[in-house]
């Protein structure tokens, strides 16, 4: 069997290829895929005349510049936003629900949609962080290459890291907020520029077009509104970048798209089992978790361990050197045997019977 | 004052130690020949000519060696930096009575034997001695060595659940391998330790498939064998001990004996040859050593190096984890765990009861005793006790007393 870390590199491999290189794999796909998605999900467009759409085909700071249209639709400009004229279910949560809400799009529209990613999301729980997320994948790679340059990886304390995901809901917060009032009449002026507030500092929006092979809008100088936002999406795609190089997965800590999946990571289809009899407390899985996560180590009685911090890397139960103590389950069925193959013992026979008399 | 004291304190151990002749102070030929003949295995004699070679010859100045005690010493770093790491750890009569002359006769044991040990030539040529912080008598056995070897102390922190504990270990490991790095000016780094790591590795895979034959099989390794295997695993090259231990696991997996016998789990202090009185007795008495937690063999083959970070640090890391945090040790905080590995053991192959083997005036394991009995006996799962030392005089009643737990046990399955 294929050893897990290496299952899920490959996977998040795909992914990322899909998901940044997708419009130019399925370019011709854009019509047929349009048309058929009608029936389930109905278009979400920006109402007629709005000046979020108008001022965006003149350029901001969210849309590459000099991007041909047919690139601009796909994926290789922006990951997150499938395609910018509505109708296809977006990746991007964060982006979907700061949009919608300022288009104030009625909720019967949003349903299908969120009724969509809510089961997703159920079904696989924080699987998405661990295994698709294409700027993870980005993440994943600078640790890699940290790892090769033997520079020991900063453990940050639990508390600080816990305290991320505060900063995680208060961007959250005021993001939505920003979305919910300039959507208001008196403020529609604002929405040139203050239109999905936190895409325009979010990582993603200048890193996967980096990938796509088109150039980002790095810097927009024009105004006063502009120059913070280029000036803060700098700040942030610094601390993305330092945060994966010298830890590991410190940022998806305070990342929004996480946390609104992490709501889910209790109860979904994929559970982690702890068996606390065979735990001998070495603290592999402690050490290995890229989240830092110390709860798994730290149980003491058996029990179903989905914590909200938990991406299901599954690096856990591959590192665990007792057969048996860590398992996986998929709606109660246990996934097989999922540690490195090397270490369990040739041969299996049956324990020797006896008839002692 | 003080100065003078030790200077005094010197003199008198030197001439303790380095006065008498080493002539008959190794184990006799006889007693491993004794071993060797109830050996069903031919791949065995590999082991028993390296045991013979060590106690003849001692090892060569030419390998670099250095001695180190309990597992908390990390075997990797010193392979890394390719030294011969040898386990001093020694349980001999002989040696036990002539240590008695540098340190009173009522302490433990394993410390009388080592101080005796030191007597004889086949320590002559290590250059340094690695004596962890585990337990008391150890910490003093690094002063009391100190005027005739180099001696380095690995202080560690002793609770092995305090994750915080582990940065402490780390620092203490980096400080280890930065101390062998500069007294034998070798530059070893990060592949080294992963090579090293690969090494142990290899030895754990191999360990695990053989503790699994003989759970389920003990008499395909007789258990003389087994522990055998483990002393030469003390001093041996790893890549000798793997290949050795390979060809006796192959040969042992053709024969299938099936056992009448209760299986037991003996768990407690380590059985270091020639301290073979237990396994004796228990062989005499019609019990079959299946399984063990004793930190020669489970605590220091079970437990493969997993490395998270390839970083040197991140290595040294995975190296404290392996070695402290999932340490048996009765000398740290983990006496819960314990138990449940007993339990678990017991249940996964299922065996029939648990020796607690206990060697006197080792206090650590003598405190836990009554606490795994309670637990134990909560739990239904048959438990002797048995407090013995290095001297032959009470064997006839510890056959007695297995007999009795042998009688016990076949009582409860009909």
């Amino acid at each position: 069997m294929i050893r897990i870390s290496v299952a899920r590199r490959i996977v998040q491999i795909i992914c990322f290829v899909l998901l940044v290189y997708g419009g130019y794999i399925f370019k011709d796909w854009k019509e047929s895929a349009e048309t058929s998605q009608q029936k389930i999900f109905p278009t979400l467009k920006a109402p007629e005349g709005s000046v979020s759409t108008t001022q965006f085909e003149k350029g901001s700071i969210l849309w590459p510049s000099g991007a041909t249209p047919v690139i601009e639709n796909y994926p290789p400009s922006l990951v997150c936003r499938f395609n910018p004229k509505g109708g296809m279910f977006k990746a991007c949560i964060m982006h979907f629900l700061s949009e919608n809400l300022t288009w104030q799009t009625s909720f019967k529209y949003l349903l299908p949609y969120i009724t969509l990613f809510i089961a997703l999301c159920f079904l696989l729980g924080r699987v998405w962080c661990g295994w698709v997320c294409p700027i993870g994948t980005v993440g994943d790679f600078l640790t890699y290459l940290r790892r090769k340059m033997n520079i020991p990886v900063r453990r940050f304390p639990e508390r600080f890291r816990l305290n991320l995901s505060i900063t995680g809901y208060s961007l959250m917060v005021i993001a939505l907020a920003i979305s919910t009032v300039i959507g208001m009449p008196n403020y529609a002026r604002f929405q040139c520029y203050w239109f999905l507030p936190y895409c325009q500092i979010c990582p993603a929006r200048l890193i996967c077009p980096m990938f796509g092979l088109i150039k980002p809008n790095w810097k927009d100088f024009s105004t006063g509104i502009t120059t913070c936002f280029t000036i803060l999406a700098w700040i942030v795609l610094g601390l993305f970048v330092a945060a994966f190089y010298f830890g590991r997965r410190v940022w998806c800590h305070m990342c929004v798209v996480g946390l609104i999946n992490s709501w889910f990571n209790k109860g979904s289809g994929i559970e982690l089992h702890k068996k606390a009899i065979k735990c001998i407390k070495c603290g592999y899985c402690a050490d290995a978790c890229p989240m830092g996560l110390t709860a798994m180590y730290q149980l003491n009685r058996d029990a179903i361990y989905n914590q909200a911090g938990c991406i299901m890397c599954m690096r856990c139960v591959e590192v665990c050197p007792r057969k048996g103590c860590l398992n996986v389950s998929f709606f109660g069925k246990k996934i097989g045997n999922m540690q490195r193959r090397t270490l369990d013992a040739k041969k299996v026979s049956e324990p020797v019977r006896r008839n002692v008399a | 004052m003080q100065k003078k004291f030790l200077s005094q304190y010197e003199e008198m151990l030197l001439k303790n130690l380095k006065c008498s002749s080493s002539d008959s102070d190794n184990i006799p030929d006889h007693v491993l020949v004794e071993y060797m003949k109830k050996s069903n295995l031919s791949s065995m004699e590999g082991f028993y000519q390296e045991i013979l070679d060590f106690e003849r010859n001692g090892i060569d100045n030419s390998e670099k060696p250095v001695g180190f005690f309990c597992n908390i010493v990390p075997e990797e770093i010193m392979l890394a930096c390719s030294l011969r790491p040898v386990r001093l750890c020694c349980e001999d009569y002989g040696c036990g009575s002539k240590g008695e002359e540098i340190v009173p006769g009522d302490i433990c044991p394993v410390i009388k034997s080592i101080c005796g040990k030191f007597y004889s030539n086949t320590y002559d040529n290590l250059e340094v001695v690695v004596i962890p912080g585990t337990c008391d008598p150890k910490a003093k056995l690094a002063e009391i060595l100190s005027p005739v070897k180099q001696v380095y102390f690995l202080d560690i922190g002793r609770n092995s659940e305090y994750l915080g504990n582990v940065d402490v270990w780390e620092k203490k490991y980096t400080q280890f391998f930065q101390f062998l790095k500069e007294t034998f000016h070798c530059n070893a780094g990060r592949r080294q330790l992963l090579s090293a790591c690969k090494l142990t590795n290899a030895r754990t895979e191999i360990f695990r498939s053989i503790y699994q034959l003989r759970a389920e099989q003990p008499d395909s390794i007789n258990v003389f064998d087994y522990y055998i295997m483990m002393y030469a695993g003390f001093f041996m090259k790893v890549e000798k001990w793997n290949a050795l231990a390979g060809k006796v696991y192959r040969q042992a997996k053709q024969i299938h004996k099936f056992v009448d016998k209760p299986r037991v789990l003996l768990a407690g202090t380590p059985v270091i040859f020639p301290n073979f009185k237990i396994i004796d007795v228990m062989e005499e008495s019609g019990l079959k050593m299946a399984a063990d937690l004793q930190c020669i063999s489970f605590g220091r083959f079970y437990n493969p190096v997993l490395i998270d970070e390839e970083t040197e640090a991140g290595i040294l890391r995975a190296l404290t984890l392996k070695d402290i945090a999932g340490s048996m040790c009765p000398c740290m905080l983990n006496l819960e765990k314990l138990v449940n590995l007993m339990i678990d053991t017991v249940n996964q192959y299922k065996l029939d009861g648990i020796i607690y083997y206990n060697l006197r005036l080792c206090q650590v394991f003598e405190l836990q005793t009554a606490l795994i009995r309670q637990i134990l006996k909560e739990k239904g799962i048959p438990f002797l006790s048995i407090k013995t030392d290095l001297g032959k005089e009470d064997t006839g009643q510890l056959k007695t007393r297995m007999e009795a737990f042998r009688e016990m046990i076949e009582s409860r399955k009909v």
